[in-house]
């Protein structure tokens, strides 16, 4: 178990917690004006490509994986299209569920 | 927008392929993880900024949603991946183990290839890996028809990497549920990996 919590650490959680509790702090104490805000959203778009950018070039650079990528992605491919259609079909059951309040708050949304 | 994620994720891809060897995945990583915490801190601003929403999300009704989605998420990923990995031929305590990764690849492919086969883990990272990189261009779409049903498809990641996209594309207070389900998603990964790992 001990070794599942080291883990934890590796998706380095501690750092995602620190950086969105300081955005909600900066925020609830309004701290940016509304221009700063907008040029700081324009920069998290080029921050989200280069961040995709990494991601590819991670899978682009390993020759293993993508050696493995023929033989075990057919599987995976089928997998994750699996796993993706089984979660939004019991979703499509929740807003079902929830079809009222969901409406009644868009509507409060947009008034 | 989505052309843009699609074409960032395959040039990046061609770029490692043809100039970049193993040894730049640290650097990869840390500009990775220095992207990833500004976005975050960027959607937390919007987060904080609007605290009416917040407040509104605190009622019986909306609870019961944050509760729904992560437990429906993890039901459907679990049903829909062991029925597709059946169909390929895999096993299904492998295919549920795979599918219980929840979309955190780092994790669930090291966990599953230290502690059962090298081999399941290798497809758990490249279903997770998917999940998540497949997420980024489908979110967009699925949001026009439907904003809860675009939190399902991220699995984990809708509290960091797909969060700001879901926010993008539906609104705060759809982004504020996500983060509930990537966080208890998150959560729970490690559970029922070790409740999942075939003896």
């Amino acid at each position: 178990m001990r070794g599942l919590f080291f883990l934890w650490g590796d998706r380095h959680l501690e750092n995602i917690f620190i950086s969105i509790a300081a955005g909600i702090l900066f925020g609830w104490l309004d701290f940016f004006n509304y221009k700063t805000k907008k040029n700081l959203n324009r920069l998290s778009t080029v921050a989200l490509l280069i961040m995709l950018w990494c991601l590819g070039a991670k899978i682009g650079c390993d020759e293993e994986l993508l050696r493995n990528l023929g033989l075990l992605g057919f599987r995976s491919v089928i997998m994750a299209f699996g796993i993706i259609a089984g979660s939004l079909a019991l979703l499509w059951f929740v807003t079902r569920l929830f079809a009222d309040d969901i409406r009644t708050e868009e509507q409060e949304g947009k008034a | 927008m989505i052309y843009g994620i699609i074409a960032a994720i395959l040039c990046g891809m061609g770029f490692g392929y043809l100039w970049l060897t193993i040894s730049a995945r640290p650097i990869l990583d840390e500009v990775l993880l220095a992207a990833l915490a500004f976005m975050v801190f960027v959607a937390g601003i919007e987060i904080g900024s609007n605290r009416h929403i917040i407040k509104k999300i605190c009622n019986p009704k909306g609870l019961a949603l944050m509760a729904a989605i992560p437990t429906s998420v993890v039901i459907g990923s679990i049903a829909g991946g062991g029925i597709a990995g059946t169909l390929t031929g895999m096993k299904l305590e492998d295919a549920v183990l795979v599918s219980a990764g929840l979309g955190w690849y780092s994790l669930s492919s090291v966990v599953i290839s230290t502690m059962y086969s090298v081999e399941i883990g290798t497809i758990s990272f490249l279903t997770n890996v998917l999940r998540e990189t497949l997420s980024f261009a489908l979110i967009p779409l699925v949001a026009r028809y439907n904003k809860i049903m675009s939190i399902g498809i991220g699995g984990a990641s809708t509290m960091d990497s797909t969060l700001p996209v879901i926010i993008k594309y539906t609104d705060l207070h759809t982004g504020i549920l996500g983060f509930v389900n990537g966080l208890v998603l998150t959560l729970l990964v490690p559970f029922l990996l070790s409740v999942l790992m075939p003896k």
